[in-house]
């Protein structure tokens, strides 16, 4: 079920009234486990089965691992779930690509073996629980989080459907807690949570599914045939319609969640805005980046044994973090271009260390004013390796870098703008307001909040974001571009 | 709680009388394409028997020219109205009124194969013809929720253009634009419209899901045999370049129905490609002259096929 549905919003209204109606924690957790269940199965009925075996067997394994035992035991238990969980994203998402991307190794020896090609129907969100059973399991064995007695609470937790197919990925000591017991109603956690929700649908319908159109247009065709301005546009458009789209699935999962007394994690902090690509990453898809901090760029050695494994720590985590968003070369590239501006980032240690709490200076000020410049060039790395994300493959995506650096200063490649004009005078402007609304909001969880406004106002305004989302929304909208990863 | 549900309730209300107000600015167009379906399923039930029922999207409304068929001492009903749709609620819209006797031509739009019902044209359709409810199957009706809000978007820009012009936008897509057998025919003398075809390439065979539409055919199949129907399967008119070009696709569709489907074809798909020129729009719809020849072809074949009987 996708979010930006009539059928979602009916649900969502269904599923709120049999919630709150019901008593404690057990049939909160019942209903929560079965309008999940219902919202998996609206893609595809079979998905269901997926979603609870690899539960069933994660359960098990962290039930097993908190009875204690012999170190060999519990280390051989995680492994089981390593090798399961990695071995069923492994079998969906990645078997074709190796295969064919060893045909083609074997090919380059002049040899054309018949090897089999499995064309297995991708379930949704695949990437996203099998992260969150596998880290439930390695926490429960490092003894970060406490294995669940009930199997209800459990399910509740790996399949509830805010963040269910797309994040945020949440850990069990966070999340698990909270469905472990009765939740009570928050007024003021339920209305932020709809003017979230609200934020959400703006963000995607009006900015990233129109974003989406002409970025379609110019990176659809096989051929590299726009000019290096355009493709630089479209590149930036990219940037903008990845990211209204993804923050806008956070903030519809955060916002539902509010809904039903659960508090999801942060995803986004206003990525672009970073003043260094270190800090874009702690900025971007957060819930992801911890993970594989956490699980993979630590237990590697990260920074602590020195500047070799350093970049070894990276540049694996970085490479196997690309290879999550796809079963692509141009993932792969993604991944590995970013540990490396990462590395280089680290290496040269100029930018001050930030996070995703601290708030860009005010433009008036003499920080702001050195910080705008490192956003800038920021955002253009960034721009630059979303390239690779976007392109269909690598001799597209080097196609397109060789046009934008060659034609960028042809002054004639630029008037081919022109015949872009009606989406320029249309969307420019709009994006244009939004990057203004997200500088002049960045100390709030969300533009949306508007505590001093009087209610009428707000209400204008709400109403007013609805009807325009509405309008404008596509005849073809786009699914989710995180659906597929 | 009672607060903020008071207040969620009083909020949806006002949306709901901003609603109203659009949808009064925005009434019902009696003329209305999707309007159509009136006259098409009052046909299909008034026409005598035994019938021709020619079962697809638009590509059949405008590229069947019923008339070679009637010569075959059949009585045509051209059900074709828009891909949108989805075979699933075209077939659906057919199976409980055949008869025996009944000769069903099925030309789906070729994507109709590896999709369902698109953009907001069942809404359209229940619009005019609430009846039509009963012809959605359990996918259907699930996909159909789903396209709610495009729906409802496209109320509100057509009320946004009735209050900003009160003009009619001057098209030959209406109802009155139907013949008495449900074919589109205002087209038909009239020149081509300058429009650049859609090109949007197919993924590859083996990353499209046929079975849906392959089981919901030879479930169709089984219930036209079960009524003392027969039923043929035709292919949606397509420009050669992509014919050419997805071969392959057309090839694997032709080798699933030969093998699971077993309904005989009039049609394979090297019959249906044309030229640029044959096409009236940027859609699979043929000019007159194109939806004739290719109409009398496909009459000839059909008479071969109940003779053979």
């Amino acid at each position: 079920m996708t979010f930006t549905t009539l059928t979602f919003l009916l649900f969502l209204a269904l599923v709120f009234a049999l919630y709150w109606t019901v008593r404690g924690r057990v049939g909160q957790n019942a209903v929560v486990v079965g309008a999940s269940y219902v919202f998996y199965g609206w893609w595809d009925l079979r998905f269901c089965a997926l979603i609870l075996a690899s539960s069933l067997v994660d359960f098990a394994i962290a039930r097993a691992l908190a009875r204690g035992g012999p170190r060999a035991r519990r280390r051989a238990l995680v492994a089981v779930s390593c090798t399961l969980n990695l071995g069923l994203l492994a079998l969906f998402k990645y078997f074709d690509f190796f295969i064919d991307s060893f045909a083609v190794v074997l090919a380059s020896f002049g040899l054309s073996p018949n090897l089999p090609s499995l064309h297995l129907l991708l379930p949704v969100g695949i990437s996203f629980y099998t992260f969150q059973t596998l880290g439930y399991t390695i926490d429960v064995y490092r003894e970060d989080a406490k294995a669940s007695d009930s199997l209800l609470d459990y399910l509740a937790y790996v399949a509830f459907f805010p963040q269910l197919v797309a994040g945020p990925i949440e850990r069990a000591r966070r999340l698990l807690p909270q469905l472990q017991t009765a939740r009570s109603f928050d007024e003021a956690a339920a209305r932020d949570g709809a003017k979230l929700i609200l934020w959400g649908f703006c963000k995607k319908i009006i900015l990233a599914d129109h974003l989406g159109e002409f970025v379609e247009l110019i990176y659809g065709a096989e051929l590299v045939h726009a000019s290096g301005p355009v493709l630089a546009l479209a590149t930036i458009c990219f940037a903008f319609q990845i990211y209204c789209d993804f923050s806008a699935y956070s903030d519809i999962a955060i916002g539902t969640a509010k809904l039903f007394g659960v508090r999801l994690v942060r995803n986004f902090a206003h990525p672009y805005f970073s003043q260094s690509v270190t800090e874009f990453w702690r900025r971007w898809h957060m819930s992801l980046s911890t993970w594989f901090r956490d699980y993979v760029y630590v237990p590697l050695g990260g920074s602590r044994r020195g500047p070799a494994r350093l970049w070894l720590s990276l540049m694996v985590t970085f490479t196997l973090s690309g290879l999550w968003h796809g079963a692509s070369w141009t993932f792969v590239i993604w991944g590995a271009v970013n540990g490396l501006l990462v590395g280089l980032s680290v290496a040269i240690g100029r930018a001050p260390r930030r996070g995703p709490d601290d708030l860009p200076a005010s433009l008036t000020t003499r920080a702001g004013l050195i910080a705008a410049p490192r956003m800038l060039a920021t955002f253009a790395l960034i721009c630059l390796t979303w390239v690779f994300f976007r392109a269909q493959d690598l001799a597209q995506a080097m196609g397109i870098l060789a046009r934008i650096v060659t034609d960028l200063p042809r002054a004639a490649a630029w008037t081919e703008l022109v015949h872009h004009r009606e989406f320029l005078l249309a969307f420019g402007p709009l994006l244009l307001i939004f990057v203004i609304v997200e500088w002049l909001t960045r100390d709030q969880d969300h533009p949306l909040t508007l505590a001093a406004w009087p209610r009428a106002a707000r209400w204008l305004l709400y109403t007013a974001l609805i009807w325009i989302t509405i309008y404008l929304m596509p005849d073809d909208p786009g699914a989710f571009i995180y659906f597929q990863f | 709680m009672r607060r903020f549900i008071t207040h969620a309730l009083i909020f949806a209300l006002i949306q709901a009388v901003i609603l109203a107000l659009l949808w009064r600015a925005c009434p019902d167009d009696p003329d209305h394409y999707m309007a159509a379906t009136i006259d098409k399923h009052a046909r299909l039930r008034a026409a005598p028997s035994p019938r021709v029922i020619f079962v697809g999207g638009s590509s059949v409304g405008f590229s069947v020219d019923s008339r070679p068929f009637e010569a075959l001492g059949l009585a045509p009903v051209n059900m074709g109205l828009n891909d949108g749709l989805g075979l699933s609620f075209m077939l659906g819209e057919v199976a409980p009124e055949l008869r025996p006797g009944d000769v069903v031509i099925v030309a789906p739009e070729t994507h109709l194969y590896w999709t369902g019902s698109q953009d907001d044209a069942v809404w359209a359709v229940l619009q005019q013809r609430p009846a039509s409810v009963a012809c959605l199957s359990g996918a259907g009706a699930r996909e159909v929720a789903d396209q709610g809000l495009h729906f409802l978007a496209r109320k509100v820009r057509c009320a946004a253009h009735q209050i900003s012009t009160n003009r009619e936008l001057p098209t030959i897509y209406r109802r009155g634009s139907f013949d008495a057998y449900g074919d589109f025919t205002a087209h038909r003398e009239r020149p081509a419209r300058r429009e650049q075809p859609i090109v949007q390439p197919w993924p590859a065979p083996e990353e499209l899901d046929f079975n849906r539409a392959i089981a919901e055919l030879a479930a169709f199949g089984q219930t036209c045999a079960a009524a003392g129907a027969r039923c043929f399967i035709a292919w949606c008119p397509t420009r050669r370049a992509q014919l050419t070009r997805e071969a392959a696709v057309f090839a694997a569709i032709e080798a699933r129905l030969r093998d699971e489907v077993a309904l005989p074809m009039l049609e394979v798909p090297n019959d249906v490609g044309f030229g640029e020129e044959s096409f009236y729009d940027r859609g699979p719809h043929l000019r007159g002259d194109a939806a004739a020849a290719r109409s009398t072809r496909l009459a000839a074949r059909l008479a071969d096929a109940l003779a053979a009987k």
